[in-house]
């Protein structure tokens, strides 16, 4: 036998790197495409929220500080997010207690570390429903879901290292890389669905690259911490000692004198006046102690996610210190500031849901046209590989089941009562349960009525949720409308969006694809022989 | 060898289950990409992390942003070959390679 080509071998592993994890990806992709709307999710899921009037820093820090003095004098550290962009919209304060008062009797006090959101009208804590909202979706997509973190992050290593191998290796295998990017042949079955994929890859390759290589870079130091081994030893200290030289992080200590914490406002007024632009967040260590440092930030929305930074002491009189920026600092900050895209302004934060979409496309048209290929060969067999059954099943049961099961996740948040006990975890859970039954219902149900059936119900259940907004909640799409709540707006009209979608796949399906007991015309039963 | 061969063949349950006979070489490969590709990639990436004109934190660094870039290469190396038997021996020789200038550099280091 002739030996396989470079090309050839390639492809083999372009066909199996995309395979095996690909539904796993899948469902990355998905949760991580709408991270990029996290904020407008989290928005949606609580309506309730009073829209807060723009605030000036000074005020909203003047707020803050009565807050945390009020509630949290004695802990180690406060941190005070200001409203200012897109991504950070509320007024929130965060506090964390030293180590050793964790285990104090648990009151509010004591807890170890909190957060919350401060109305800016009245200076009392905002409260909406109980819910995970946009952030949980967001943080499925690296933690996983139910499996202990360093477990999850070893795994999303593995899974990733796969995506990337599959993107270069499909780089390698594709001939015609211009040529195919403008050939999209629709009705062709194995054919257009070879043309959807190449056509959203290579649209995307950049992005999907960035993404990916820079998904890898996140947990850099958990992947590779062997390379540190040269220079600096084996052992957990010896990598720790590279950890510090290359972010340096001084410990701030406790000097046990009290000294009252200055008027923030005052502060963060000069250093706005400094700089010309908005102060963004105020860090206070040690707060109420003559060891304290208060760290004033002026974050720009910047891809390098570093923007003004200043350092004062207790009495609030200026520390000379700056933050780490040797290169590959500024490049690890760089890519990583892409990945996350939080310096987005609405195109570009458009542009990145489009390139989430485009990736979650390509994945899912892959595993399409890997079906497809072999289901010809697969059914003339009396009985056809399990192997070849399951990627049918699995197929049907995330590319359509999971935007369902995602879909009951944002119903459930309309529908379960708001004054409900772990109604977040409920709200959770229903996307799993409802993920775990769809699967199975895949797994038993003939595979041509499963597409359609599923794409059927996510249509449905996405056309109801504006209509649930309508019925259980005050803030709908009209009311967001009227008080030009953009965010609510958006996220309304992507639901209504993803309807119409459903629903085109649904009679693309039903056409292309008859259900039996449908009386067909003649020649589409000859198709279906060819290529069902 | 031979004393090995007629131990495989005497004792039918040393020999290997019948789905690692059959893949074996598609299992062995798999191992060199995974695993020696790893060990590849880190022997490397060490080694020309000496060599980098870098502080030695910077050059670590560099060579961790790198190293997944490294770990592919390898591993669509390993695929392209065809003899299982070279892979083995490219990896076993560049990390050797890689470890015993590593060595070098690092009494080098501690000397100077």
């Amino acid at each position: 036998m002739k030996p396989a080509t470079f090309r050839e071998t390639m492809g083999g592993l372009h066909t199996w790197t995309g395979l095996i994890f690909a539904w796993l990806l899948f469902f990355i992709f998905v949760t991580g495409t709408l991270g990029y709307v996290d904020t407008e999710l989290d928005r949606w899921m609580q309506p309730e929220l009073a829209t807060q009037p723009p605030i000036s820093a000074e005020e909203a820090t003047a707020l803050a500080q009565r807050y945390l003095q009020q509630h949290h004098p004695d802990a180690e550290e406060w941190f005070i997010s200001l409203p200012s962009t897109r991504n950070t919209p509320w007024l929130q304060v965060f506090w964390r207690y030293p180590k050793d008062r964790h285990n104090q009797e648990n009151s509010e006090h004591t807890r170890h570390r909190g957060r919350v959101r401060l109305d800016v009208t009245t200076g009392k804590v905002l409260q909406g429903r109980d819910t995970g909202g946009g952030q949980w979706l967001y943080k499925l997509h690296y933690k996983l879901a139910g499996i202990p973190r360093d477990a999850a992050k070893m795994l999303l290593g593995l899974f990733t290292m796969f995506m990337l191998l599959a993107l270069i290796t499909g780089v390698i295998i594709h001939r015609h890389i211009f040529h195919d990017f403008f050939s999209f042949r629709p009705g062709k079955r194995q054919r257009s669905w070879l043309d959807l994929h190449n056509l959203t890859s290579v649209a995307s390759l950049p992005f999907q690259l960035m993404i990916t290589y820079s998904g890898l870079i996140f947990f850099l130091i958990s992947y590779m911490p062997f390379i540190a081994v040269g220079s600096y030893g084996l052992g957990g200290d010896r990598l720790q000692a590279f950890i510090n030289e290359i972010f340096p992080r001084e410990q701030i200590e406790q000097q046990h004198q009290n000294q009252p914490v200055p008027d923030l406002s005052q502060l963060v007024a000069n250093a706005g006046q400094q700089w010309q632009q908005p102060v963004t967040t105020v860090e206070v260590h040690w707060p109420g102690d003559s060891g304290s440092e208060i760290h004033i930030g002026g974050y720009q929305p910047t891809i390098l996610r570093v923007g003004h930074y200043m350092a004062l002491d207790a009495s609030g009189l200026p520390l000379h210190k700056t933050l780490p920026d040797s290169a590959p600092v500024i490049f690890h900050q760089g890519i990583l500031g892409l990945h996350e895209g939080t310096f987005a302004g609405p195109v570009l934060r458009g542009f990145y849901l489009l390139s989430g979409l485009l990736g979650t496309l390509m994945i899912a048209s892959g595993l399409i046209l890997w079906a497809s290929k072999r289901r010809a060969r697969q059914l003339k067999q009396p009985q056809p590989d399990p192997g070849f059954m399951l990627v049918e099943r699995l197929n049907a049961g995330t590319l359509i089941g999971l935007p369902a099961a995602i879909g009951l996740y944002f119903a459930a948040n309309r529908l379960i009562p708001v004054a409900l006990e772990n109604r977040a975890e409920l709200e959770q859970s229903a996307l799993f349960i409802s993920w775990g039954l769809i699967l199975l219902y895949s797994a038993r149900r003939p595979i041509q009525c499963c597409w359609y059936e599923l794409s059927l119900l996510s249509a449905t259940i996405y056309a109801l949720l504006p209509l649930l907004s309508l019925i259980t909640v005050e803030q709908h799409l009209f009311w967001g409308l009227a008080n030009s709540d953009w965010a609510l707006v958006g996220v309304e009209l992507g639901f209504i969006a993803t309807t119409v979608s459903f629903t085109i796949i649904a009679r693309k399906l039903r056409q292309h694809w008859p259900q039996p007991g449908q009386r067909t015309p003649r020649k589409s039963a000859t198709s279906m022989e060819a290529t069902a | 060898m031979t004393l090995l061969t007629s131990l495989r063949q005497r004792c039918t349950w040393l020999q290997c289950p019948p789905f690692m006979q059959r893949h074996g070489t598609l299992i062995n490969r798999i191992l060199a990409a995974a695993l020696g590709g790893y060990l590849l990639t880190n022997t490397l990436a060490v080694f020309i992390a000496f060599l980098l004109p870098l502080p030695r934190a910077h050059a670590v660094a560099v060579m961790m942003l790198a190293s997944f870039a490294l770990y592919a290469a390898v591993i669509i190396r390993v695929f392209a070959l065809h003899s299982l038997r070279r892979v083995w021996r490219e990896i076993g020789l560049l990390s050797l390679t890689s470890v015993l200038g590593s060595t070098a550099f690092h009494l080098l280091g501690n000397g100077a």
